[in-house]
């Protein structure tokens, strides 16, 4: 299993738990029109590097299995996509609102397990087919991604660390 | 042409209701509202924000009805869908008002 099945959706719980209206991009479901501005939550890049020689990192003892296991991962740097849009009846100023309250949330630190090293804001622009604002942001996080496995070298489970998948 | 687009409206028109923005009385009036078919397109495509439609309307209407006066958040409704106005134009005959040309497009439901 990918522990990055589910990293969209913990930056979107993240916002919403901030006061931020936001939903993970790309629905499967029809459009709704936002009653305010909404940011739309999709990963853009991500980069994976080593943390450890070999990607080891170590070892842990499982009090519940009685058992050693060892730790292999990969040190991620994951960009975020966080584009603001805004109805042309709430305008541009919008945009501006929603990522003054986005970029106090993410300066509070981000999601548990993911590290916010930096975001940016690009330039407000009005796309005629959808008749709504868009703004473009980015938010570039660090996670360790790891895999534990038995004594016997099985692997028994990924993990993207603070959240468990 | 101005006694004739109004018989024909009565005749085979729709009857469409247009929704003024905010505490503007609502307008019964008739129309043509016809889909607007185009093979090329999809009818629903993928947006970072859902599925948007695609289809377009075409709107053919009586002078009338003032579309430009329907607002942002004005639409125009016909059994039981709802479609907002993307551009509208009055069109004259000779020194007369004859009839509304507008494209409309499927509203979206607002989010809750």
């Amino acid at each position: 299993m990918n522990g990055l099945d589910t990293i969209r959706e913990c930056m979107t719980d993240f916002l919403c738990r901030q006061g931020i209206s936001a939903l993970t991009a790309w629905p499967d479901s029809g459009r709704v029109k936002p009653q305010q501005a909404v940011a739309a939550v999709s990963v853009r890049r991500c980069e994976g590097g080593p943390s450890g020689f070999q990607d080891y990192l170590g070892e842990r003892y499982n009090s519940a299995t009685g058992r050693w296991e060892e730790l292999y991962g990969k040190q991620l740097t994951v960009t975020f996509a966080l584009d603001l849009y805004a109805s042309r009846t709430d305008g541009a100023a919008a945009c501006q609102t929603i990522f003054d309250t986005l970029a106090n949330a993410l300066q509070q630190g981000g999601p548990v397990g993911l590290t916010v090293q930096s975001f940016c804001q690009g330039e407000v622009r009005y796309d005629e087919k959808s008749g709504l604002f868009c703004c473009p942001v980015e938010a570039v996080c660090k996670c360790f991604l790891y895999a534990v496995a038995d004594e016997g070298g099985q692997f028994l489970d990924f993990e993207l660390k603070g959240v468990r998948v | 042409m101005t006694k004739t687009f109004p018989t024909l409206l009565s005749r085979y028109g729709q009857m469409v209701h247009l929704h003024g923005e905010g505490a503007q009385e609502d307008t019964l009036c008739m129309a043509f509202l016809q889909a607007v078919p185009d093979r090329r397109e999809e009818q629903r495509v993928p947006t970072p924000l859902g599925l948007a439609w695609q289809k377009r309307f075409l709107y053919l209407g009586h002078p009338g009805g003032d579309l430009n006066a329907l607002g942002d958040k004005g639409y125009i409704s016909w059994k039981g869908g709802r479609y907002r106005v993307r551009t509208a134009h009055l069109v004259y005959v000779g020194q007369q008002a004859n009839h509304w040309w507008a494209m409309l497009e499927p509203m979206e439901e607002a989010q809750v």
